[in-house]
């Protein structure tokens, strides 16, 4: 009879298994180590080859053997993975395998993107999608993963069979879109297995294959004389189902599965191999394909005796029972029940919590506290396993919060990293250098030390940031960059010098590389080439000391910079076959390269691990946090195929994805077989609400027919609530009061605009004129609506100095002013063409103005500054006003006149003092005789006593000239200056009161609804939190 | 009235509500549903596809659109949560839930393990239950069939950054191909007054640009 080791006999063919909730890899460990010590051969353990599923695991293998045999060092086993076959290191022991000259050399993964993303372009051209590289990029990854997928089912020394394709649309009648399909898979059918053959290799996934094939073939011929172990591989692949099954028959072979359930009985284990999503289904096929019986499979010797968790085991399995019999499940559930004295489902949801977190973040803040308590015991060991990148990444910063550093096993993302982005900022720059936001972004990278030493550095970008960067976009160079910042004389040296450095660096790398910098469209090495040359150089950094560190010492540096190097190599030798690739999109092409690759962490937690499920499979820990359990992340959502539907893919013989999720099934049973489990998800995800794990409503609708509580983590959530800040919030509390001392409340020389602002918002007017808060300009924003009025204004006045402002020629000429005084302000020329087309109705009304005072006679005066003095309770106070048009008529009549390009205040605001403007200017007037000039400059004085008119233009689309004193009921002008004297007077007053506080926009009735962003005060004074809850102060 | 006359008439109000959702769920029926908030629409929803599954539909072949994440969310959950509570009821309970769903159908013994079975069926449709957003089952399709699309196998849909920095520099291109066609255009619109549809499109897209022009590099 066979048997991996004399001692300990077994079944026939050779197949074990360690169910699970047993620490399988120190139990594989223990039984080996017995097994060789009873043969007496001191050279029986070194002799002895295991194969495992994964790194991990073999490493893990390794600490096993050194526990379990009590010693510092070890003659170890020769302990490998499957994927690694063959051994290329030359430590085959003796069956001659590393030295197969016949194994086909199998091609790069890269090289095979390209030459499909290449092949693509060149085939499909005329799609319009052809000509973005990265759309190119992303058909060519859906084939390479078709070509992936099919080599997995495949077998035997040919490459994937496609031939069945042929005629397969016609022979299932299925409909005549998928020819279309069909035509397009002809690039990895037909062409692509032509050209590996007359480059003699392979596909890089049939190489892997074959390994194993050769293996089998090899051993199956000639057994190696020394033992060999498969371990812990549910045989989800073909080929390793197949080696799988050479080795159970071996004379000194074994192969060990994780976790098959042998208590299920035989009618339930049917069900189980039609059952693709069941956690057995994969093991049932392997021993199908095995020829081996369930009830052949021997328990791996040392599990028989204590095994306490079975009762777990049971309520897991039954939960995950195929779903055929789940028409009968309360009856399983009495049976279950009546199996044992205690009561198997309760004792088996022992230990095992369940937790629903609210969102993303306090699950993440749940399973940190719980890894933590892991650690105050000093020998606990503790997981997350979770397959949801982002979650464990978040946990992990958690985690760093009481200076506890987990690395994410699985790495960070290389486009993330330090390294990753600063190549990719370096990318976008070199796309467009004079970008304002990708230059800002790019300096503000840390890697980015532009060979200055930090204070020279954060002098110069402050300075580029404030001066010549705020504001609408200007420049399209960064020679015009240089320029304006020129303009800013000896405030924008320290801009110019680090403008020209970035420029000069450019120009080197230019040279370098021999791309021009106005360069179109280059191949991908060129670009890449001049990337790196370019991030090297930027990446300088000089110590205060005086000291330059090169850049390339400090972009390549840590596990980052390793990554990224290799990573750009890779591409750099292979991506030249997709030909020049336009400079526009070039950043989003980098990063859509370097997406999927990342950089593996080098050192680990001694006790704690953030594992992905694949990692996790054989390892044990005292603690085990499954998380991120909502459908859609485990099990994952299956992508849909593009190229074939599945009954294609299922005529072409290729793995319905749907084992896939049978497979991560048996991943969540195994681990949450282990003592003390944590399953966590969150009921949000996204921001939008998520479904819960299939997995888990099975297990709770378990428990709910069983009657059985399932523990829920009361204290660990209560605990994670404590710990976060508190988010209860008091609106009464957030709404900002200040009251300042009376004596600072004097605003000294304020506009007449800014009394408005006072009355309407005196928190606003005291953050400006009080605290001068005012905000910086965005970078690169579009033009502003101030700013758009502005150049209204100057467009007015021009029309002033113009000798002819009817007819065709006056209004084209308009038009052409009103362009280039939007141009002026920073509008593209686009948005500048786009306003004066369509301002035709309000610019004949500037025009029509003008000239019907022309016609008056009266003198039209523009832009012109009005001031006088006030005493009020609060001390002096000057008032000015910047009139935009006064006409001064023959009679005397002074018409003040206020171009509003937004909507201006009504005419009852006005008068009640709630629109002030119009009425303090004509107070103004009144009270202290004003000089003004006319346009040739001419002094005029106005009389105090000279009648006023009080009017508003509306600009825009439906232009209208307002009069104060027009309308009904009518009034009288002398009277409501009188009153608006008053009225500022008690305005002033009141604020002179120590108790009267500038609150936000006090009157909500005439609360303007000012969104935040386009009112930056509105920001500040936080309304948005509490204005709602808030209702209107009584005044 | 009295209070007796007003029970009568909730209660009259209230069997006619459940006999009205009772034909709106019947599968057989097409029907359009209109109802308040909190009036019971979802619950028609599930039991039309409760029903549907106990005449024996495969769960994946079942389409439910819904126009928010969170309804398409909602109502899974809630059709899991009846199903859940089928799968382990007794048979007395679980009569009586089939029996108000429909009153005319004998629940026999078969009728029990069909109906039981129904929840890890529905958990376990192949490639999901097909409830969700307008949105999601659009971009399905186009996953599946790109190529009669015409789009790139493996596309990714747009966020609204990106949408948004696109449609400026698809309207710059416009405007630079074409500027005195454009003017002429936008004069034209101007002249028709804000209440044009086209005219408040353009406008529309002019902010859109504007707007989009801030967000820069997408980093």
């Amino acid at each position: 009879m066979a048997a991996v080791f004399p001692s300990l006999g077994g079944p026939d063919p050779s197949v074990f298994t360690i169910p699970a909730g047993t620490s399988f890899l120190d139990r594989l460990a223990a039984t080996v180590l017995d097994a060789c010590a009873m043969s007496g051969d001191p050279f029986a353990l070194a002799d002895t080859m295991i194969l495992l599923p994964t790194r991990r695991a073999a490493r893990a293998l390794g600490d096993a053997f050194l526990a379990a045999s009590g010693r510092d060092a070890l003659l170890m086993p020769s302990i490998r993975t499957l994927a690694d076959l063959p051994f290329e290191d030359g430590m085959d022991p003796g069956d001659g395998l590393a030295g197969d000259l016949d194994a086909p050399v199998a091609c790069d993964r890269l090289e095979r993107l390209f030459w499909l993303a290449s092949t693509i372009k060149a085939r499909d051209f005329a799609a319009e999608w052809a000509s973005d590289p990265v759309a190119v990029l992303a058909a060519a990854r859906a084939l390479a993963d078709l070509l992936d997928r099919a080599e997995l089912s495949a077998s035997g020394p040919e490459g994937f069979d496609w031939s069945r394709l042929n005629g397969l649309v016609e022979r299932r009648e299925l409909a005549a879109h998928w020819e279309k399909s069909v035509d397009f898979l002809s690039i990895i059918t037909t062409h692509w297995p032509a050209v590996l053959e007359s480059r003699g290799q392979c596909d890089v996934g049939r190489a892997g294959r074959t390994r194993l094939e050769r293996l089998a073939a090899r051993w199956s011929q000639t057994p190696p004389d020394h033992p060999v172990i498969i371990a812990g591989s549910t045989g989800s692949v073909r080929a390793s189902r197949e080696l799988m099954s050479v080795v159970a028959r071996l004379p000194k072979g074994a192969v060990v599965l994780p976790g098959l359930d042998q208590a299920m009985d035989e009618a339930t284990w049917v069900q189980v191999l039609s059952d693709e999503q069941h956690p057995q289904s994969g093991l049932a096929r392997t021993l199908q394909v095995m020829g081996v019986e369930r009830s052949q499979v021997g328990v791996w010797p040392g599990c028989e005796s204590a095994d306490p968790m079975a009762q777990r085991r049971a309520v897991l399995n039954e939960a995950l029972t195929p779903k055929e019999v789940t028409s009968d499940w309360p009856a399983r559930i009495r049976e279950l029940r009546a199996k044992s004295v205690d009561d198997t489902l309760q004792a088996g949801l022992s230990g095992l919590t369940l937790i629903s977190a609210d969102n993303e973040e306090s699950e993440a803040t749940i399973i940190a506290l719980a890894l933590r308590s892991v650690l105050e015991d000093p020998e606990g060991t503790a997981a997350l396993v979770t397959p949801d990148q982002a979650l464990a990444r978040r946990v992990a910063a958690k985690l760093q919060r009481w200076d506890i550093a987990v690395n994410v096993s699985s790495g960070e993302p290389l486009a993330l990293s330090a390294t990753g982005m600063m190549l990719r900022l370096v990318t976008a720059w070199i796309e467009d250098p004079a970008c304002p936001v990708r230059l800002l972004a790019l300096l503000a990278h840390p890697l980015c030390g532009l060979g200055m030493d930090r204070t020279e550095r954060a002098t110069a970008r402050d300075c580029l940031d404030r001066l010549v960067l705020r504001g609408p976009r200007t420049a399209d160079s960064l020679a015009d960059l240089i320029a304006r910042a020129r303009d800013m004389k000896e405030a924008g040296g320290p801009a110019v010098a680090l403008l020209e450095a970035l420029q000069a660096i450019l120009d080197q790398s230019c040279t370098q590389t021999g791309l021009s910098d106005g360069e179109c469209a280059a191949p991908l090495p060129d670009w890449l080439l001049m990337v790196i040359a370019t991030a090297e150089a930027l990446a300088a950094d000089r110590s205060p000391d005086g000291t330059v560190l090169a850049g390339a010492s400090r972009l390549w540096a840590g596990p980052a910079g390793e990554a990224a190097a290799l990573a750009l190599a890779g591409l750099q030798t292979h991506s030249a076959i997709l030909g020049p690739v336009p400079r526009a999109g070039l950043e989003r092409l980098v990063s859509a390269l370097l997406d999927g690759q990342v950089v593996r962490p080098i050192d680990t937690h001694p006790r704690l691990a953030i594992l992905g499920p694949l990692e996790a499979r054989l390892l044990a820990f005292d603690t085990i946090i499954l998380s991120g359990l909502n459908e859609g992340v485990w099990p994952a959502r299956l992508p849909h195929d593009p190229f074939l539907s599945p009954s294609m893919a299922g005529a072409l013989g290729i793995d319905r994805p749907e084992r896939r999720t049978g497979l991560a099934a048996h991943d969540f049973a195994q681990l949450a077989a282990q003592q003390r489990v944590l399953l966590t998800r969150s009921a949000r995800q996204a921001d939008a609400p998520a479904v819960e794990s299939r997995w888990l409503w099975r297990l709770r609708t378990l428990a709910v027919g069983a009657r059985v509580t399932l523990e829920t983590g009361g204290d660990l959530v209560r605990l994670a609530d404590a710990i976060e800040p508190d988010r209860t919030f008091d609106p009464g509390r957030a709404r900002p009061e200040p009251r300042p001392p009376v004596r600072h409340r004097n605003p000294g020389r304020i506009a007449v605009t800014q009394v408005e602002t006072w009355v309407r918002d005196p928190y606003k007017f005291y953050a400006r004129q009080l605290m001068r808060l005012f905000p910086l300009d965005p970078v690169d924003a579009p033009m502003g609506t101030g700013k758009r009025g502005e150049a209204w204004h100057l467009l007015a006045e021009d029309v002033t100095s113009w000798p002819v402002v009817t007819g065709a020629a006056a209004l084209a000429e308009a038009r052409v002013a009103l362009a280039a005084r939007m141009r002026a302000f920073g509008a593209t020329g686009n948005a500048a063409t786009l306003e004066a087309a369509r301002s035709t109705t309000a610019l004949q009304f500037v025009l029509a103005m003008e000239a019907g005072s022309r016609d008056r006679g009266a003198r039209a005066l523009v832009e012109q500054q009005v001031e006088a003095d006030f005493e009020t309770a609060l001390g002096p106070i000057r008032l000015r006003a910047r009139v935009d048009r006064m006409e001064a008529a023959p009679d005397g009549t002074v018409t003040v006149i206020d171009y509003k390009t937004g909507t201006p205040p009504s005419r009852k605001e006005a008068l009640a003092f709630y629109g002030p403007q119009l009425t303090l200017t004509g107070l103004i007037i009144r009270r202290e005789a004003q000089i003004v000039r006319t346009v040739d400059g001419q002094p005029i004085q106005l009389k105090p006593a000279a009648p006023v008119s009080l009017q508003y233009v509306k600009l825009g689309r439906e232009p209208k000239r307002s009069a104060l004193e027009g309308g009904k009921p009518p009034i009288d002008m002398d009277t409501l200056i009188a009153r608006t004297d008053d009225r500022f007077h008690a305005l002033c007053d009141r604020f002179a009161r120590p108790g009267q506080a500038y609150l936000f926009q006090p009157l909500v009735k005439h609360r303007r609804k000012t969104r935040t962003f386009v009112d930056p005060y509105v920001h500040l004074a936080r309304a948005d939190e509490w204005g709602e809850a808030l209702g209107t102060e009584p005044e | 009235m009295t209070d007796e006359t007003l029970i009568q008439g909730a209660t009259a109000h209230y069997a006619a509500t459940v006999a009205n959702q009772r034909r709106a769920a019947d599968p057989a029926r097409s029907v359009w549903a209109s109802a308040n908030a909190g009036a019971g629409k979802t619950k028609v929803l599930i039991d039309r596809i409760a029903r549907l599954l106990l005449a024996g539909a495969a769960p994946e072949q079942i389409l439910a659109v819904t126009y928010t994440k969170a309804a398409a969310a909602e109502m899974q959950t809630r059709l899991f949560e009846t199903l859940g509570r089928w799968t382990v009821a007794s048979d007395s309970e679980l009569v009586g839930a089939l029996g108000d769903l429909e009153p005319d159908v004998v629940a026999d013994a078969g009728r029990l393990k069909v109906a039981r079975r129904l929840f890890a069926r529905a958990l376990e449709a192949p490639g999901g239950l097909q409830i969700q957003t307008i949105h999601s089952f659009c971009t399905a399709i186009l996953q599946r069939f790109p190529l009669e699309a015409g789009l790139t196998p493996g596309f990714r849909v747009l966020d609204e950054i990106e949408t948004g920095q696109l449609q400026a520099r698809a309207l710059e291109l416009a405007m630079q191909g074409a500027p005195q066609h454009f003017s002429v255009l936008i004069a034209r619109l101007d002249e028709e007054g804000p209440g044009q549809t086209a005219g408040r499109g353009t406008a529309h897209a002019d902010n859109r640009w504007r707007d989009s022009r801030g967000c820069g590099a997408r980093l």
